[in-house]
Parts: C-alpha cells; sequence; structure tokens
C-alpha cells in the first residue's frame, strides 16, 4: 500500500495505491474515487459488540472493505469533515490511540478496537467514553477537523492539550484530565474548562480546530423550526 | 543468554522522543537492545526503573542508563516479558517483577470491573431517566422562580418564532385577541402576566412557552370552525403554562441530552443546548398525565369564562379524523394522545356543567377566515387533499 496525501490543509485526500489482492479498510462512505479493479464493500467488523463500540467512538457502524480483486489499482479516500489527513506507521510494537471519529483508513495487517478509557476521562476529555487503539504493523490514515499538528514528547516532557482538540497520541504517552485553571469558576470563564495534560515519551496529533466548538458557532446562525 | 525476543517501544539517546521498533532479549546482568539498523544497547539491571506505564497503565516501563551512561526508556506491551524475567532474572530485580504482576493483574480485574459497572451504570442510567426524570424534573422546576421562567420562556417563543411574520394587528388579531382577553378571564390565579403571539404559518399547532407564552400559528385557526374551538386551544395551552407542563418538559429533556452529551464527549454541545429549547419544546410531547391535567384545567378556565367547554373537543375529533392524510402539518394531532380516550373524559367533565350559563365570544369566525393569508391556508389546503 503506496500513500499519497493530496491537498494537504482542509481539505486532503488521500490516494492508495494498491497492489494486486491487497486489501484495505476504510471508514463507511470514505471512498471518492477508485479504479475499477477494486471491489468495495461493506462490513460490520467485531461483530455486533463491536458495532456497538464503533457506535460509541463516533465512527458508523460498518467500515467498507476495498480490495485490489482484478488487479493493481488505487483507491482515493476522504474524511466527511473538512480536515486534513496524516499517516502514522505502526512498527509492530508501537500502539496508537485514535479519537473518536478519527479514524479514515488502514492496511489489513492493523488490527482496530475500541477501549474505554475510563469514566472520568470519558465525560471530561471531549473524547467520549470509547477511544480507537490501533495495533499491529502497517499504515494507519487518521483525519481531523481543520489541520493536524504533531509533537513529539520526549520521556517525562509536559504539555497542555485543550480538550475537543486531541486526535492521537502513542501508547507511550500517559495523560490525565484536568481543570484548565486552579478554581473552577476560573476554568469556566477562561474559556477552556478542562484541558488534557500528556506525558512523554511519545507523540501527540492534535487538531487545530474544535469540532464541538465550530458547532456552537454554527448553531446562532441556525433559524429555530417553528 | 536466552535466544527469546520481545518487541519493544525505545526512546533512545539519539533522538529521546522519536520511537523505534526494537527486540528486546533477557540476559544475565540486564537486557540487550536490538534496534531495526542492528544498533544494540545493553541496559544492566543495576540501572534500570521498571514501572506500569502507557495509557492504559499495563505496559511495562523500563527507564535507566547504559553501560555507555546513556538514558534509555523502553516499553514492553507484552505481559509473558515479566514471566521471562520471573524465570530468568537476578535475585535483585525479583521483588520488582512480583509488584509488577500484581499491579498488572489488579488493572486487568478493575478494567473488567469498571467495564462491568459501567454498562450497569448506563442501564441504570436509562432506567433512573426513563422512570425518575419526571420528579427530577420537578424538583428543579420548583426551584425556578416566575421572573426566570418568563425570561426563559420568552426566548423560546422567540426562537419559535424566528424567521416567520408576527401578526400584531389586523382583523386577524383583534378577532384572536378577543378570544384570549375572555379565556383569560377565567384565570383566577394568575401567576404570569400571560401573553399570546399570533405567528403567520401553516403548522396546526398552538404552543404554551414557560411563563404564560402561547404561541398559536395561523395554520390552526385556518382549521378551527368557531371561536369557542379556539378559546379550548388557548384554554387548555394556558393551563400547561399554569401547571409549568413546558419547563418541566424542557427540565426533563436537558436532563437526558445532558447525560447524553456527556457520555459521548460532547462537552462544547452542551451550551448549544440551552439555545434550542425553542426545538425542543416544538418537537417533544407532553405526557398523558400532563394532557389530562391541562385537558381538566381548561375546561374549569372554560367554564369560568362563560365560554360553552363542548366546542373544544370538535377540532381534535376533525383532526382526529383525517389524522395520516397531512403528515407532520398536523403537529398537534400527533403530539397528543389517543383522541378517544381523551374525547371520553372530557365528556364526563362536561356532564357537571350541563345547566352552566354561556355567553357568546362574539368573534364573526367566517369573515376572521377570509382574512387568513395564503400561507396559513397552506395547512387547510392539505387537509384537503
Amino acid at each position: 500500500m503506496q500513500v499519497e496525501l493530496m491537498f494537504p490543509g482542509s481539505y486532503c485526500m488521500a490516494k492508495i495505491s494498491l497492489t494486486s489482492g491487497e486489501l484495505i479498510r476504510a471508514e463507511s462512505g470514505a471512498m471518492v474515487a477508485m479504479s475499477d479493479t477494486i471491489d468495495v464493500e461493506g462490513k460490520a467488523e467485531g461483530g455486533v459488540m463491536g458495532m456497538f463500540k464503533r457506535a460509541f467512538t463516533g465512527e458508523s457502524l460498518f467500515l467498507q472493505t476495498l480490495k485490489a480483486v482484478r488487479g493493481a489499482g488505487e483507491v482515493f479516500v476522504a474524511p466527511s469533515e473538512p480536515g486534513d489527513v496524516q499517516l502514522l506507521e505502526l512498527n509492530g510494537a508501537n500502539q496508537y490511540f485514535i479519537q473518536k471519529g478519527g479514524f479514515l483508513a488502514c492496511e489489513e495487517t492493523i488490527t482496530m478496537e475500541a477501549v474505554s478509557q475510563g469514566f472520568f476521562k470519558g465525560f471530561m476529555s471531549g473524547e467520549g467514553m470509547f477511544i480507537q487503539k490501533a495495533s499491529g504493523k502497517g499504515k494507519v490514515l487518521i483525519s481531523s477537523f481543520g489541520g493536524i499538528c504533531k509533537i513529539s514528547l520526549a520521556p517525562g516532557q509536559h504539555y497542555v492539550v485543550d480538550n475537543g482538540h486531541l486526535v492521537a497520541w502513542s501508547n507511550t504517552v500517559q495523560y490525565e484530565v484536568q481543570k484548565a485553571s486552579s478554581g473552577w469558576l476560573s476554568s469556566m470563564t477562561s474559556g477552556e474548562g478542562f484541558v488534557c495534560h500528556v506525558r512523554g515519551p511519545g507523540d501527540v496529533w492534535f487538531q487545530t480546530r474544535n469540532p464541538s466548538g465550530f458547532g456552537n458557532w454554527v448553531r446562532q446562525f441556525i433559524p429555530a423550526k417553528g | 543468554m536466552t535466544e527469546h525476543a520481545f518487541r519493544g517501544d525505545f526512546f533512545g539517546p539519539e533522538d529521546p522522543a522519536r520511537s523505534s521498533a526494537v527486540q528486546v532479549r533477557i540476559g544475565y546482568d540486564g537486557l540487550l537492545v536490538t534496534k531495526e539498523t542492528g544498533q544494540q544497547y545493553q541496559l544492566p539491571f543495576s540501572s534500570a526503573q521498571m514501572s506500569r506505564g502507557g495509557f492504559d497503565g499495563l505496559a511495562i516501563v523500563i527507564q535507566g542508563r547504559s553501560e555507555a551512561g546513556q538514558s534509555l526508556y523502553l516499553q514492553v506491551a507484552d505481559e509473558s516479558f515479566l514471566k521471562e524475567l520471573r524465570a530468568r532474572g537476578p535475585a535483585t530485580i525479583q521483588e520488582s517483577v512480583r509488584q509488577l504482576l500484581g499491579q498488572g493483574a489488579a488493572r486487568r480485574v478493575w478494567g473488567r470491573l469498571s467495564l462491568v459497572i459501567l454498562l450497569f451504570v448506563i442501564v441504570g442510567g436509562l432506567l433512573a431517566l426513563y422512570y425518575g426524570s419526571g420528579h427530577l424534573a420537578e424538583l428543579v422546576v420548583s426551584r425556578i422562580p416566575p421572573s426566570a421562567e418568563e425570561g426563559l420562556g420568552k426566548l423560546t417563543a422567540q426562537s419559535l418564532m424566528q424567521g416567520k411574520t408576527l401578526i400584531t394587528d389586523g382583523p386577524i388579531f383583534q378577532g384572536v385577541e378577543q378570544v384570549w382577553k375572555r379565556v383569560l378571564s377565567g384565570i383566577d390565579k394568575k401567576t404570569y402576566d400571560f401573553s399570546l403571539y399570533v405567528v403567520d404559518a401553516p403548522t396546526v399547532n398552538a404552543l404554551a412557552a414557560p411563563g404564560g407564552h402561547v404561541v398559536v400559528f395561523t395554520g390552526l385557526l385556518a382549521n378551527l370552525e368557531s371561536a369557542e374551538e379556539l378559546a379550548g386551544v388557548l384554554a387548555h395551552e394556558c393551563a400547561h403554562a399554569l401547571r409549568r407542563h413546558s419547563l418541566k418538559r424542557i427540565a426533563k429533556t436537558a436532563g437526558i441530552s445532558v447525560a447524553f452529551s456527556l457520555f459521548l464527549g460532547d462537552v462544547g454541545g452542551l451550551t448549544g443546548l440551552f439555545t434550542e429549547f425553542g426545538k425542543e419544546l416544538a418537537l417533544l410531547s407532553y405526557s398523558r398525565d400532563d394532557e389530562r391535567e391541562a385537558d381538566e384545567e381548561g375546561v374549569k378556565i372554560l367554564v369560568r369564562a362563560a365560554i360553552d367547554p363542548t366546542k373544544f373537543p370538535d377540532f381534535f375529533r376533525r383532526m382526529a379524523a383525517k389524522e395520516g392524510t397531512l403528515g407532520q402539518a398536523l403537529a398537534i394531532v400527533s403530539t397528543h394522545p389517543s383522541f378517544d380516550e381523551r374525547d371520553r373524559r372530557l365528556q364526563e367533565l362536561f356532564k357537571a356543567h350541563r345547566e352552566m350559563a354561556v355567553r357568546p365570544i362574539g368573534v364573526d369566525w367566517k369573515q376572521l377566515l377570509q382574512a387568513l393569508s395564503p400561507t396559513a391556508k397552506l395547512g387547510q389546503k392539505a387537509e384537503e387533499d
């Protein structure tokens, strides 16, 4: 699987070249265009429980598999929201956690599963109760709302990311959710509320826009129904 | 040295923020770390500090200095690595290994337990919301002062009317206002300054926002055949307002939405929720008990105002007969419980008022209907179709 990221920025699209017989899994509805050598089919990954978990990670219930059945070909995939796409390489030892809705596509060799991140983190991180874990060896494409910024943390290095902005992080990264300021009132009035404290080593990807914040901004222009 | 190698995630001295895949072998006095490039590091057990770490707290983290004095950070996800250390490692690390195995087992048990607890919380929470949200909403509502309720009601009414034409004078407004004043004369204890909004829209509906703000759509007027029918609908809506039904409904819906928003991680959506009262009000139905209460209170208001209450069900009877052909335009019927049941109860109530003195409202209804805009008649046209 060869990946070329086209139009990076707000409307990024990934061009994936597949050799004959190669297969990728993608978020349902991610396919934009493809060669006629490729077959696409929907699949309920992980059975009923898998669908249940996927529903809670903000992904659709079904994944699509794209397989180069009749020889090599290429497929273009893009997320539904305006935003960037990044390629993560898994070497078999490292694992990545991806926020709800952040998964776009992966190689067949990658295992995607939904994992719980606990009550407090689930409620306050802005990422939901379940997030996705990618493991195995191969490539994973993630998508963001807005652009994606990557920071690489050395062991013990500490960073603060506003909740709702985290896209993905290495398994080696630890994170805690805390109030943005020391006081509750000042946390809320600062407009930040809760923030995520991430601690290295490892990589953290965050998005330049917050989908909830954007939703609130748009909402003021929508007339109420009568 | 054993030949068994474990896969690890390694942060070396050259670039401490960059992860490399490595193979880890357990030796007699230390760990041998081999990168894919072939580069090797020796981490003696004497300098190695072991702990649990990683995002889920289950990975095995080994930090220390190589024999060359370089700072090394290694993470292994494979639990059998610890078992191998217990079997092959020196006595000096056995206590740490034992502790880590214990921590791992406890974390895994807690992880499974928390999922089971989560499942119970979800199911219990949903049951509590389903059965207990009414009581909770009442408790919340009882603490909201009428002044705050009026402000909230005004916001709700405004959001309902956004983008639509409000009728504030002319024959339609005057006719409706005359009916409204007669209905208000039947309310003995006015908790609020009741306000009426006549909105030019084909929606066949009338709504009571909190704080006595009542909204009537001209689509409803087009489907009424007398001023008494309108009086019945208005008295019913005033009763909803007096009993604070809409506020309870908002409190109940907001409670459920808040819980779901938190669960799904949509914290930002909470703020938006409070600007959506109008939509919530328009889309959700009252409970059967609320409707029963509003029917009974509505009849009392009509009787005190000397308006014939028996006309009120006429409109519902006509609408119920046509339900299904009008689709969504008929919101007032689709959000109310079955007509037969209500009609039976209303007829029982009417029996007590057979001898009441009725004073006509004095609105020429046919003339009012003729003055309605083409927009209002869209509801009526749908009915004829």
